[in-house]
């Protein structure tokens, strides 16, 4: 390639547009020419403060919950460290109930073991509609709160679940609601080795109270309908 | 958490330690967030499915992150970059960018964004940015916030892509030696 030719791919450099061959061949030129090096370098330092120009605008609250749902939900089971929880410890977390306190009507803090890390503790400037207790059924071990919650003119079905065994490769557990008598599929959720789990879902306004949850472990998140066995209900 | 350094954080992460994930998020959503925003014209939808992504990034990656080559929040912006123009590509039915991912540094950055200076900086920003006449502006924002390419400007706008290419240099030069000289105080040069 002709020398000049090559200071030419500069720019397209900066921003990203060159071919992997042409993005090899123009580094290995920057190693040898002092005007390229000096170019980049201006137009590199330009291009990294250009966010500089954006409006910092408000984060909306809800999005910590949602974002670190996602994440650790995608976490596939395998590539967990494993933590070694002592004996004791694991006992405590299948042990413990959430507990719910009520400040006021307007405030809600519900606390959660998570296994062996420090509480977590959620709260909502919002009024809890209503609570509803899940437990294991059957051979299955875990517990599980679902309630919903009025966040301003939002309502949110917020399903918790812990002491649940890890969904392996494409399982998943999937809640079911039941509404005037119709069965709503709420969505589904990952759990990995800390046993822990959540899924938050909005609500029509319409919907006040529900007549029954229960969460299925599905074999994937295709489903329509349970196909797979209950493991927590009302 | 709090005291620990973006490094720190970072290494913690990789160790899938959950509280170093939420301490990152707790210094640099506002960020990730508002970079979004603007690109994706208040799409506050999508700007949320996109820190969700970034975050997921972030948790999930193997990369071993240089922290001399650079300030963490420039690292995590091109990341949030790349994942918003794949968005903004996506919707518009074009080609993935050929964006060689520069989640690499390779050269170090004499200017950085400093979270803990951010409004000053933006303020000089913004005072450099009225340096820049209509089309150069226009170009920026083509191609840096809605992820065209230098080739598909110059088709749009009819103009030889040498011209562009100019342009987009100048505008850079110009940027960066109006910041540079009020943020370091250096001398400007006057071309």
């Amino acid at each position: 390639m002709n020398q000049n030719n090559i200071c030419t791919l500069c720019i397209s450099y900066v921003t990203g547009e060159l071919q992997l061959e042409q993005r090899i061949a123009f580094e290995h030129h920057l190693k040898h020419c002092t005007s390229c090096r000096k170019d980049v370098g201006e137009l590199r330092g330009a291009w990294s403060i250009l966010p500089l120009t954006m409006d910092e605008l408000e984060v909306p609250l809800s999005l910590k919950q949602d974002t670190m749902n996602a994440v650790f939900s995608s976490e596939a089971p395998h590539h967990s460290v494993k933590y070694n929880k002592p004996r004791w410890m694991i006992n405590w977390t299948k042990a413990a109930a959430v507990v719910v306190i009520i400040g006021s009507i307007f405030n809600v803090i519900l606390f959660q073991f998570q296994n062996n890390e420090k509480q977590e503790m959620l709260s909502f400037s919002s009024s809890v509609v209503e609570l509803y207790s899940l437990s294991s059924v059957g051979a299955f071990d875990g517990k599980g709160t679902a309630c919903i919650i009025q966040q301003g003119d939002k309502k949110q079905l917020v399903v918790y679940g812990w002491g649940l065994k890890a969904t392996q490769i494409d399982e998943v557990y999937q809640v079911w609601y039941q509404h005037n008598g119709v069965r709503q599929n709420a969505g589904t959720f990952k759990v990995n080795e800390n046993g822990y789990g959540v899924l938050t879902i909005d609500l029509d306004e319409g919907i006040t109270t529900i007549e029954s949850i229960g969460v299925t472990l599905e074999p994937d998140n295709t489903g329509t309908e349970p196909r797979g066995k209950k493991v927590l209900g009302t | 958490m709090q005291n620990k350094t973006d490094q720190e954080l970072y290494r913690l992460v990789g160790i899938k330690h959950r509280p170093a994930l939420e301490e990152i998020y707790n210094r640099y959503v506002k960020l990730v967030y508002s970079y979004a925003m603007k690109s994706l014209h208040h799409n506050q939808q999508a700007a949320k499915d996109i820190v969700q992504i970034v975050f997921t990034r972030l948790w999930t990656t193997q990369a071993e992150y240089d922290f001399r080559k650079g300030h963490f929040i420039s690292w995590l912006l091109t990341i949030t970059r790349n994942i918003t123009i794949d968005y903004l590509r996506k919707e518009r039915k074009q080609q993935a960018h050929e964006v060689a991912l520069t989640e690499h540094f390779d050269f170090v950055e004499r200017l950085y964004i400093e979270p803990e200076n951010y409004a000053l900086q933006k303020e000089m920003m913004v005072e450099a940015y009225q340096y820049l006449n209509e089309p150069q502006q226009k170009l920026i924002e083509l191609l840096y916030w809605q992820g065209y390419t230098l080739s598909e400007i110059a088709e749009i706008q009819k103009e030889p892509i040498g011209t562009i290419k100019s342009r987009l240099h100048q505008s850079l030069k110009i940027l960066r030696q109006h910041f540079a000289a009020g943020w370091r105080g250096e001398e400007y040069e006057s071309k």
